[in-house]
């Protein structure tokens, strides 16, 4: 007993959680459940493929505050449009006159305009600075006093925006707004429930042409969680997700439609040139490496096989980490885009799975064969068994 | 840039509060150069048993204010009240963020919102020796008292007032 109440006191629930994660993998919110209640690790599972990445809140009482400011600025950032961040600093700062509207003294709340203004700076110097990544602004939101000043400044929107628009928010209500609004809203490390979350989309980021939806991962029925869009009057453009557990918020980030993955392929092989020769005894062949720089023409392609030795093997679980992890690199606005001077050919995303089941390389092979690199393919090339014995046309072989 | 905020936060409120102060109420830091630790002085309300005494309070502030409340301490002792504990801590409600709740508040009573100031403190005390709150006692003796033995309640605090002003 005495060992259970030293536990008991010893214990100091997340204290080194950050306030604001880096992304991880949604497949782990399945993993956590795994044990515990298959009913939400199934569902988890299910979202981990459509939303492969989250990104935690610490759960001080702020976690949905925090989600949907952290969201607001993440998206701003990915759009990259300095035009349209200005425009978005300048609202939000005249916003503050609903809190004069309300009786709020300015010099009680200056400060927290003042925090988020600050974030803004942060923003448009990352973006002015080409950054890559939302780092800067994961760090800026784990600076405690900071952080919670813009959540200050939120929460006070938020309260102003409900007093001055009772109409829309009283019948939802269990308490006089006006209570609520000192009690649930303004109160710091106070949980966001739906009626303030509502309020807080509303008010801070309608106007700025973002959506948010919440996806509520609970026992309701079916496994596929159907996001509850705040802002349905708003066609779907950007949208920030939320992911609510019981009450907890974090972010949620959809898998990348976008995003190509053979010029990653084709990237490996143009700047390494470490393919490991293949079957050279009996072929004496030697591969061009101009072949290599060909968009979407791989060593399996010119074979029509997937050799035990190919190099494809080793590339295949890169090309598909890329693809997994390539939301972390911009949720909205892949960067790899507009890095890569290959041009982009769509395919389907099985493609470095299965890469010698797929016509299309070929299909690309015959219109460039006019060039003046020649290659003619024998079809004996796309029978599996003599593949080693007789692959290529004697041109080739120059 | 917290502890920045602090300061110029709490160096406003002076302000104010010393160009504009509420009836029965001095507030402000003991020494400029340290704007985290105030001293107070509050009348004891009229029509109440603390009226004609003056009540001394320490206030400290954390480099989070005010992201979080100050704490508020009466200092001398004769403060005989259900919601002042013995050494003179104040207990009230809006000095206590929501997870952090010692006495077991009713979800409706007001917490710690950043734009509560020294000043909405100050006057919540006042009004606070006015009429205790029964329902989270830091002083369990004078709660018992001011329930069950008004009178006798009434006149320890009268005493303890007269003491106070060293008569």
């Amino acid at each position: 007993m005495e060992r259970f109440k030293n536990l008991s006191n010893d214990f100091e629930p997340n204290l080194h959680d950050p306030l604001v994660s880096t992304k991880q993998l949604t497949h782990r919110i399945a993993l956590d459940y795994a044990t515990e209640d298959p009913t939400l690790a199934t569902k988890a599972s299910v979202l981990a493929v459509t939303h492969p990445m989250n990104r935690t809140m610490k759960g001080d009482g702020n976690c949905g505050w925090r989600a949907v400011a952290f969201g607001y600025f993440e998206t701003l950032f990915a759009r990259r449009d300095p035009t349209h961040l200005q425009r978005e600093l300048a609202r939000i700062k005249s916003l503050s006159l609903l809190l004069d509207q309300v009786g709020q003294p300015e010099h009680l709340y200056k400060f927290f305009v003042e925090a988020t203004a600050d974030i803004f700076d942060r923003t448009f110097a990352a973006i002015q600075n080409g950054e890559q990544d939302e780092a800067f602004l994961v760090n800026a939101f784990n600076e405690e006093y900071n952080s919670n000043a813009v959540l200050a400044y939120f929460r006070l929107l938020t309260s102003a925006w409900m007093k001055l628009n009772p109409h829309s928010y009283h019948s939802f209500l269990s308490w006089p707004l006006e209570q609520y609004c000192v009690t649930h809203i303004e109160t710091v490390q106070t949980e966001i429930d739906e009626v303030g979350l509502q309020a807080l989309v509303d008010v801070v980021i309608e106007e700025a042409g973002f959506g948010v939806e919440v996806f509520r991962l609970d026992r309701g029925e079916g496994d596929v969680l159907t996001p509850f869009h705040l802002s349905p009057s708003r066609p779907s453009g950007v949208t920030i997700s939320l992911l609510c557990r019981s009450g907890h918020y974090d972010l949620l980030y959809p898998a990348d439609r976008t995003i190509n993955i053979t010029p990653v392929v084709n990237y490996q092989y143009a700047m390494s040139f470490n393919y490991s020769p293949w079957d050279q005894s009996v072929l004496s062949l030697d591969i061009n490496s101009h072949l290599m720089f060909i968009p979407n023409l791989t060593a399996d392609s010119v074979l029509g096989v997937r050799s035990p030795m190919s190099p494809m093997a080793s590339v295949s679980p890169a090309a598909a980490s890329s693809f997994r992890a390539s939301p972390a690199q911009g949720t909205y606005q892949p960067p790899t885009q507009k890095h890569l001077p290959i041009p982009s050919i769509p395919i389907s995303p099985s493609m470095p799975a299965r890469p010698s089941a797929a016509p299309p390389p070929m299909t690309a092979l015959h219109g460039r064969s006019s060039g003046g690199l020649k290659i003619r393919l024998n079809p004996l090339v796309m029978k599996r068994n003599l593949s080693h014995s007789l692959p290529l046309s004697t041109s080739f072989n120059k | 840039m917290g502890s920045s905020i602090a300061q110029k936060r709490l160096f406003h409120e002076y302000k104010n509060l010393s160009t504009n102060p509420p009836e029965g109420i001095t507030a402000g830091p003991v020494s400029e150069d340290d704007m985290f630790y105030w001293e107070a002085l509050i009348q004891g309300p009229e029509g109440t048993p603390f009226e004609g005494g003056v009540f001394a309070a320490e206030l400290k502030f954390s480099k989070d204010y005010p992201l979080s409340p100050p704490t508020m301490k009466f200092v001398g002792g004769g403060v005989w009240h259900p919601n002042v504990y013995p050494n003179g801590t104040v207990c009230i409600s809006i000095l206590h963020p929501p997870g952090d709740d010692p006495n077991h508040y009713e979800h409706a009573s007001e917490r710690w919102s950043p734009i509560q100031s020294v000043e909405k403190i100050l006057i919540s005390v006042m009004s606070m020796l006015a009429e205790p709150n029964d329902e989270s006692p830091a002083n369990v003796e004078a709660a018992k008292m001011w329930r069950e033995r008004r009178a006798e309640y009434e006149q320890k605090v009268r005493d303890e007032v007269r003491k106070g002003l060293g008569l």
